[in-house]
């Protein structure tokens, strides 16, 4: 369980960092194309396009990591039957 | 848990791809239309693809196991049907993060989307049938992943049939012929996800293969009498 939330807080750190790489990002990219204003908000809207795109990777990473996690915690209880089953048998 | 020895090489190439990729999408040149929030694109088309595969490999993973019989093809099903469900949400989260700005709505009852919706459900119904279904639960699982996977054509042509708001399939060969710098983070990103997705079956299968030793263990534990 410790491990997990280690994970978990491993994933969301990782998440943090990728937005703010993406908003870096978005700083270069207006050098090299198109000029937009501000933070590339259209009228009316609130949410910055580059956090939208750094929480989907966040996401895909986030995701990936919590899908592991599960796995391998589902793998080590299964070689705890194993090792248990192994032992009852030549303990015979 | 024993992993078969291209894992090592599908992770590490999957791992390096995650690393670059982002760099390659974030100084790809800016679309006309939707400004930056395209860049989403790059991940939301490779996640649909690896849902895909996961629903036709899981399909011919079950047909093996519903008209031969075939445990390998039980194991290599399940895995890739929880496959089909995580990447399926990774299609199901980053579309909607590139609608908010496309569309002006995070969902719309468009065609593709709810066929895409549904596909999620049919597999998350898999899952579920195995896990509570009882005796007989995998067969009956088998045969939902036989529909979970005739919806993926449905989903593919939706766009060309019905008329709808989602991008047409034709802007994704476009922007991998394009000289303009979009077509390399797709390849790359195509490749990373492809290889993430073959890293992610080998650890799931090697956990099905533990599950089969449990199995033969309990067996033979049973028949020494050792336990009930």
């Amino acid at each position: 369980m410790k491990r997990i939330v280690q994970i978990v807080m491993f994933a969301l750190v990782l998440c943090g960092l990728t937005v703010s790489f993406a908003q870096e990002g978005t700083k270069k990219d207006n050098e090299g194309f198109e000029p937009v204003n501000g933070d590339m908000l259209q009228p009316g809207e609130s949410i910055p396009a580059s956090r939208l795109v750094g929480a989907a990777y966040g996401f895909i990473c986030c995701a990936v990591i919590v899908w592991v996690a599960s796995v391998a915690r589902r793998a080590r209880r299964l070689e705890d039957e194993v090792d248990d089953l192994k032992k009852k048998l030549q303990a015979r | 848990m024993k992993l078969r020895p291209y894992f090592l090489v599908v992770a590490t190439l999957a791992a390096l791809g995650l690393l670059v990729a982002p760099q390659l999408i974030i100084s790809a040149p800016r679309e006309a239309s939707m400004g930056f929030v395209y860049k989403i694109f790059f991940y939301h088309v490779p996640s649909a693809t690896m849902t895909f595969l996961g629903a036709f490999v899981c399909a011919w993973g079950s047909v093996t196991y519903l008209f031969k019989g075939s445990e390998k093809g039980d194991q290599l099903a399940v895995s890739a049907a929880e496959l089909t469900v995580l990447f399926g949400l990774l299609t199901l989260v980053t579309g909607p993060l590139w609608a908010r700005k496309a569309w002006g709505v995070w969902w719309q009852w468009d065609v593709r989307l709810t066929t895409t919706l549904l596909l999620w459900f049919i597999f998350i119904a898999y899952l579920f049938a195995r896990k509570y279904g009882g005796p007989g639960s995998r067969k009956l699982a088998a045969g939902l992943a036989l529909f979970g996977a005739a919806d993926v054509p449905l989903i593919y042509f939706s766009v060309s049939i019905w008329r709808t708001i989602h991008p047409k399939a034709t802007v994704i060969t476009g922007i991998a012929k394009s000289r303009n710098g979009m077509g390399t983070p797709l390849l790359v990103a195509f490749i990373t996800f492809t290889c993430l997705f073959l890293a992610l079956l080998e650890l799931r299968l090697s956990l099905e293969r533990a599950r089969a030793r449990v199995d033969e263990l309990h067996l033979e534990a049973e028949d020494a009498g050792l336990v009930s």
